[in-house]
């Protein structure tokens, strides 16, 4: 019930603060007065963005954004490490959570089945893009040592780039985490008890890995300019 | 120890020596210290007549070969169990048929306001609790003797003669419903209508008419299995295990323990909530191997009685909440095979004297899964019932064998013509000589039951058509030699030989006629003391046919159904074929309704899953019907060791496409020789989707590679993730620039 309730409120807190940054930085962007940012607009505005994934506009701005996205990966035939990737990430959280939040059973029958096909990929994927990515987001290793104290690496955490970077590192260390729980959970080494353990530990590990994705993507995805 | 005095039913005290002594009554013997009407109303008396007593157990199987019975019965609400008495099963029938495994009390003593019209209770008495059936550790305690008293409706006397106290004689099966235990006996009839009567071993008693009885609280496993044992069919009573706690020393008793009320744990999952006052959870597998997490103290903690903790090594959590410990535990091992079993209850195993029973019905199979009220799957034990019922809207109303025996007359007895025309020869025949017939590849002779065993004959006598035969020695040779009936003159030997097997006949039990002997275009026949050779009026036969006349026309001598039933069922444990059960619904349906000749009343025939019935033309078909699903019932033993369980071998004991465990399929069984049978997979038992299961069993084909790929995913993230790490380091101890 605890792990319900603090997903149902992370996911769904960070998710509105995102968006409402976006929304508010879109509006401002767009040089709309202040009363205009109440939350009907925002709403509307949010509402205005799902519906226009369905029309041709939606369509090209989900391309440009999987273009961007894939952009770091020079040769094309690499592209598939950010397909399998996100991919395989949203089905994993969209499976994970809903089976863990509304299904007191758990997860079972073909999501499962999916699933763990689906964790292979990840899990593959994501090695991929830790070799391929890692130097790009090493600058938190600068802010380790760069001799600033902790005040200077908090206010750090503010800069975007060592945010972005942050931002990574607790995702690879999350997805490393859920590899290594699914992995032990198969083998015969392991009492029912730490069983037990391995499956809640899997739970948290995938809570940080959907925050932490979701701070990310916000993180790299371009904002509107004025 | 008990060094007590025995009281008879009339609370007297019973002195052995003097003439005719009352049985000891246990409800006055125990009285003193123990109060019988608290013991009443444990698990093994009246609370098996509660409708609602928990987890289903096993039910009574009424078994009637002759008719297909195998119709279980429970007084629990219990899916696919009829109660007892809407059926017409009064508490005096319940006795008859199942005191033998009855510890007395309950249904079988009941009170007087309860006793039935019809019922001999006053002449039988009422079956006490069986005290000493159970806490008796001495080796003259006998159950089968206690089954031998019930049968002959001794009930009174059935714990002295079971006990060993004393020798019981008499039937009270055999006197007249008037007798009263005052009577005493009978001095005009000492050979057969003998009333019931007891003489004890006085060398039990001492001077003071005591009996020293080595009694124990808890029951040894001996007594608890001459009700409760199962054993496999077709397996070397060495060659099979016995549950791992009794390996390990513990007794039935140690588990499944009682209080004074005689209310006794079963030990099944949620047990503590049908019955709030015993400390059930305590004694089931997981309150002793994993402790009782929502007790405190001593019962909080695992290793109970010495149970060894279970690690589960790589067990996903799912399987404790979805399986009953027993699954993987108990039971046989799952084969492609169901294993079949036979049971104390159901096929009387060691009930005295040899077994007379013809059939090995009912078949009972072990272990199918089954999905239980807590969610849970649970070995079970299954049986296909069978019975004749009558149809009454959407509702069954199983008949009492009986009734559909009374009905169907010679259709349910297709050997008895046969046995009375055998039984006819065998008088002729000289010392050695034994009468058969041969049929299809066999040949049939009289047993000892009074019925045929048939035995494999492919000999010169071998014929698709009946022929009657002698066997002498290994040896079959013509009932009738062989000669030419258009001679003249007929050997006198052969002709002797006719004469005596035409008379033999005629005096033969159910005779239909007069008997005659066609051959060619002649017919032999026995007139005044003469045998008699005139014309034949049927077609001529090319080789000797014994036949009824019967008013004028020939007759065969049996009917060819009678042979084609009789082949049909030799050497099966079945005991109808469709010819029979067709009928036999066509002789019911035509019976007279209470309701009026108009109203026609509409019956069917139970087995194998189906449910057979008479469609519109008069043709027997099969559908699927919900009474006749098969009754399933929880197995808790023989419990395996760890190293013996399901999944002790990986994943793929089960989760493989083809697992016996989740793909085996149970077909219906039952007496009827039919191919139309419902089989049901062992996935639709657990409510589980095949497709998917199939899917997911596949699935673990390729789980190694998974595995691997996870690995090697693991081991690159980890080794960039411990690059970083180091870089973190040697940045911060300098190294990292000092070697720039």
């Amino acid at each position: 019930m605890f792990f319900r309730l603090i997903s149902i409120i992370s996911l769904v807190g960070l998710a509105g603060r995102l968006s409402y940054l976006r929304f508010k930085h879109d509006i401002v962007v767009a040089g709309a007065q202040t009363g205009s940012l109440s939350w009907n607009a925002y709403f509307r505005w949010v509402g205005g963005g799902v519906s226009s994934l369905f029309r041709p506009a939606g369509w090209a701005w989900l391309q440009a954004t999987y273009a961007y996205c894939c952009a770091p990966y020079p040769p094309p035939v690499l592209r598939w490490v950010f397909t399998g990737l996100s991919t395989s990430l949203m089905y994993l959280a969209l499976s994970g959570f809903a089976f863990a939040i509304f299904s007191p059973r758990g997860l079972y029958g073909i999501p499962l089945v999916l699933h763990v096909v689906a964790g292979a990929v990840f899990a593959v994927s994501l090695a991929a893009n830790a070799i391929f990515r890692a130097k790009e987001f090493s600058s938190i290793i600068e802010v380790f040592t760069s001799g600033g104290g902790p005040m200077g690496y908090l206010l750090g955490l503010f800069s975007r780039p060592l945010r972005q970077s942050v931002l990574y590192w607790i995702f690879i260390i999350s997805g490393l985490a859920l590899a290594v729980t699914a992995l032990f959970s198969m083998l015969p080494y392991f009492s029912f008890r730490t069983q037990l353990a391995l499956v809640e530990t899997h739970r948290w590990c995938a809570l940080a890995a959907a925050l932490s994705a979701m701070a990310f993507f916000d993180a790299i995805l371009p904002r509107k300019q004025a | 120890m008990h060094l007590i005095p025995l009281k008879d039913e009339l609370d007297q005290p019973i002195v052995p020596t003097e003439t005719n002594p009352l049985p000891f009554s246990s409800r006055f013997t125990c009285a003193p210290c123990h109060v019988y009407e608290t013991i009443q109303n444990g698990l093994h008396f009246k609370a098996s007549l509660s409708a609602d007593a928990g987890r289903p157990g096993e039910p009574w199987i009424w078994v009637d070969e002759r008719t297909g019975t195998l119709l279980p019965l429970s007084h629990h609400k219990s899916k696919g169990s009829w109660d007892p008495a809407p059926i017409g099963l009064s508490a005096w029938d319940f006795t008859l048929l199942f005191g033998r495994h009855l510890a007395g009390g309950g249904i079988s003593e009941p009170a007087e306001s309860a006793v039935t019209p019809g019922s001999r209770w006053e002449v039988a008495g009422r079956v006490e609790i069986n005290c000493l059936g159970c806490h008796d550790v001495r080796s003259t305690q006998d159950p089968s003797e206690w089954a031998k008293q019930i049968l002959r409706e001794n009930f009174r006397w059935a714990a002295t003669a079971a006990s060993g106290l004393g020798e019981v004689g008499g039937m009270a099966s055999r006197i007249k419903s008037t007798w009263d235990i005052y009577d005493g006996p009978d001095p005009d009839d000492t050979e057969w209508a003998v009333p019931p009567f007891v003489r004890y071993d006085l060398d039990q008693f001492d001077r003071r008419h005591r009996v020293l009885f080595n009694l124990r609280h808890r029951p040894a496993d001996g007594r608890c299995l001459a009700c409760h044992s199962v054993a496999p069919v077709g397996q070397a009573k060495y060659s099979f295990e016995e549950d791992v706690h009794t390996a390990a020393g513990l007794e039935c008793a140690g588990c499944h323990r009682n209080d004074l009320s005689h209310a006794m744990i079963r030990g099944y999952e949620g047990e503590a909530r049908d019955y709030p006052s015993m400390a059930s959870e305590d004694f089931t597998c997981t309150g002793c191997h994993l402790g009782n997490e929502k007790a405190k103290g001593e019962k909080a903690l695992a290793g109970r009685l010495g149970a060894p903790y279970p690690k589960h090594k790589g067990f996903p959590a799912v399987h404790f909440k979805r399986l009953s410990c027993t699954v993987c535990h108990s039971g046989p091992w799952p084969e492609k095979e169901l294993t079949r079993v036979r049971t104390s209850r159901a096929n009387r195993l060691g009930v005295y004297g040899v077994a007379r029973w013809w059939t090995d019905l009912p078949a009972i199979i072990e272990p199918v899964y089954v999905r239980e009220r807590n969610g849970k799957l649970a070995p079970n034990r299954l049986l296909w019932p069978a019975f004749w019922a009558e149809s009454k809207g959407k509702e069954l109303v199983p008949l009492q064998p009986q009734v559909v025996a009374a009905a169907a007359g010679k259709i349910l007895f297709p050997e008895q013509g046969a046995v009375n025309i055998l039984a006819a020869f065998s008088q002729i025949l000289e010392s050695g000589q034994v009468a058969v017939f041969t049929y299809q590849g066999n040949a049939y002779e009289l047993n000892v039951d009074g019925g045929l065993t048939a035995s494999p004959y492919t000999g010169a006598a071998a014929s698709a058509a009946p022929v009657w035969a002698v066997k002498q020695g290994p040896d079959i040779l013509p009932l009738i030699p062989d000669f030419d009936p258009e001679a003249e003159e007929i050997d006198p030997d052969v002709q002797t030989r006719i004469q005596a097997i035409l008379e033999s006949l005629a005096g033969a039990k159910d005779a239909r006629g007069k008997p005659v002997l066609l051959f060619k275009k002649a017919l032999f026949q026995v007139t005044e003391t003469y045998l008699e050779k005139v014309e034949s009026p049927a077609p001529p036969s090319a080789s000797p046919e014994l036949a009824w006349i019967i008013e004028g026309k020939v007759e065969p001598l049996r009917a060819d159904l009678e042979f084609r039933t009789i082949a049909s069922l030799a050497g099966a444990e079945q005991t109808l074929t469709e010819d029979q059960v067709k009928a036999v619904l066509g002789v019911l349906s035509d019976a007279p309704s209470n309701e009026g000749a108009q109203a026609k009343r509409a019956f069917v025939y139970i087995s194998g899953g189906k449910l057979f019935r008479l469609d519109r033309d008069g043709r027997l078909e099969a559908v699927n019907d919900t009474a006749a699903d098969p009754v399933t019932w929880p197995l808790g033993h023989e419990v395996r060791p760890a190293r013996q369980s399901l999944g002790i071998n990986g994943c793929k004991d089960c989760h493989r496409f083809g697992s016996p465990f989740l793909f085996r399929k149970a077909k219906g069984t039952g007496p009827l020789k039919t191919d139309r049978v419902k089989p049901v997979s062992a996935n639709a038992f657990m409510r589980l989707d095949r497709p998917y299961q199939t899917l997911f069993g596949l699935s673990f084909a390729v789980r190694p590679l998974f595995k691997w790929v996870l690995f090697f995913s693991i081991l690159v993230v980890g080794s960039v993730l411990a690059l970083v790490v180091i870089l973190v380091l040697g940045r911060l101890t300098g190294l990292i620039e000092k070697r720039n």
